[in-house]
């Protein structure tokens, strides 16, 4: 009321009343863009490679650890994880299931939005039991997959996965190793392929890009 | 998490002095928790292993110092928990790996070599049994030089947190 009335009072007074008004336009103005800015996240940049749009794969058809039939449909999460690996792998295999279920702890409440799959490359040695007992010594909620020869084959040659033919020469306490791709691969809701992960990834790089891709996600079960 | 993996592995540090101690072992431990053991100017130290979780194959990740002026040479490795031990070396191409047998490691004079995820590594085969976290399993490393060095080795759960 003051300033209205000071309006009157002559340029000694209309100076600052327009000063203020400036001052409180640009305040607005700032203030409106600064809220604008803050809602408005700096982009996420991910460690692995995003792929976008999303590369849509052929389904993964095996048996579960459990016996049960297996098909990335029916992996609870709206992520999954797929790992090819094998029980006869001392090195690689155990260290990225402990790097898995590091990563799946770590997810917190939203764990159980990622499903992660050890998908086996040696089907000849690896029975589901076996798988079971193995991804289970590391997290019970993980899958093990396996495929028969053919279906390997397909998946194989399907998603890009290098998995060594034939029996190598076994040493001689009958052991032989598969040469096989060590990738992670993150599938989204449509079980389409959004992020790669290479194999030296540590637990600390990947946890920001799956937080990443689930906030991305629309909210609600999946 | 971290405080109780410390506590467990410490635990399980203990219980493998215990076992080295009440077998008359000469097998200490370092402050890791990893079995050490050394022969004059050559070291390992830090070595660990992990459970099996029901997989045939089990691993052993150490590191050798060779302190001298002499090169030596890990020529055999051999545990009695295991049917077999042999020294593994992880190649990457690109992201597909593969696994290739050492016969032999190369110690030069002033050299650490340390075997880890990844890259070199003991493998045991025809395990007695699975590999259970806070046991110990004996380990027997022949040098060309140094000779033989015997560890009571800690099978320590799997830390890949960070």
């Amino acid at each position: 009321m003051r300033r209205i009335r000071s309006r009157g009072g002559g340029p000694a007074f209309a100076a600052p009343a327009s000063l203020v008004a400036l001052v409180a336009t640009v305040g607005v103005v700032v203030g409106v863009g600064g809220l604008i800015a803050g809602c408005r996240e700096a982009p996420h940049h991910y460690n692995g490679s995003l792929v976008d749009p999303p590369f849509a794969l052929p389904d993964i058809r095996g048996t579960n650890w459990d016996g049960t039939p297996f098909s990335l449909a029916d992996v609870n999460g709206k992520l999954v994880i797929v790992f090819f690996g094998y029980t006869n792998c001392p090195d690689v295999c155990p260290m990225t299931l402990a790097r898995l279920q590091a990563l799946h702890a770590r997810l917190g409440e939203r764990a159980g939005e990622v499903g992660v799959v050890l998908v086996s490359v040696d089907p000849d040695r690896d029975s589901p039991s076996r798988l079971g007992e193995f991804v289970r010594g590391f997290d019970e909620e993980f899958y093990g997959v396996h495929l028969s020869r053919e279906a390997l084959a397909a998946v194989g040659s399907q998603w890009g996965i290098m998995v060594s033919q034939g029996k190598p020469e076994a040493d001689a306490d009958g052991w032989y190793g598969v040469d096989h791709t060590a990738a992670l691969y993150v599938l989204g809701p449509e079980r389409a392929l959004r992020l790669r992960f290479p194999q030296e990834m540590s637990v600390d790089e990947m946890l920001p890009d799956l937080q990443a891709l689930l906030a991305a996600l629309p909210p609600g079960p999946g | 998490m971290p405080g109780a993996r410390r506590r467990a592995a410490r635990l399980a540090a203990l219980w493998a002095l215990a076992l080295a101690a009440s077998c008359g072992g000469d097998a200490p431990l370092d402050a890791a928790g990893g079995a050490a053991s050394a022969s004059g100017e050559l070291r390992v130290l830090g070595a660990v292993s992990h459970p099996t979780h029901g997989a045939p194959v089990g691993v052993v990740y150490l590191r050798i110092e060779n302190d001298g002026s002499q090169a030596d040479r890990l020529v055999a490795v051999e545990s009695s928990a295991a049917g077999s031990a042999q020294v593994h070396e992880t190649v990457f191409q690109g992201d597909a790996v593969r696994m290739v047998r050492r016969a032999e490691v190369e110690i030069p004079p002033g050299a650490r070599i340390v075997f880890e995820p990844g890259g070199l590594h003991i493998m045991l085969t025809g395990l007695d049994e699975p590999l259970r976290a806070g046991q110990a399993i004996p380990l027997r490393l022949d040098f060309e030089r140094a000779g033989t060095l015997r560890l009571s080795v800690p099978v320590l759960a799997n830390d890949a947190s960070g």
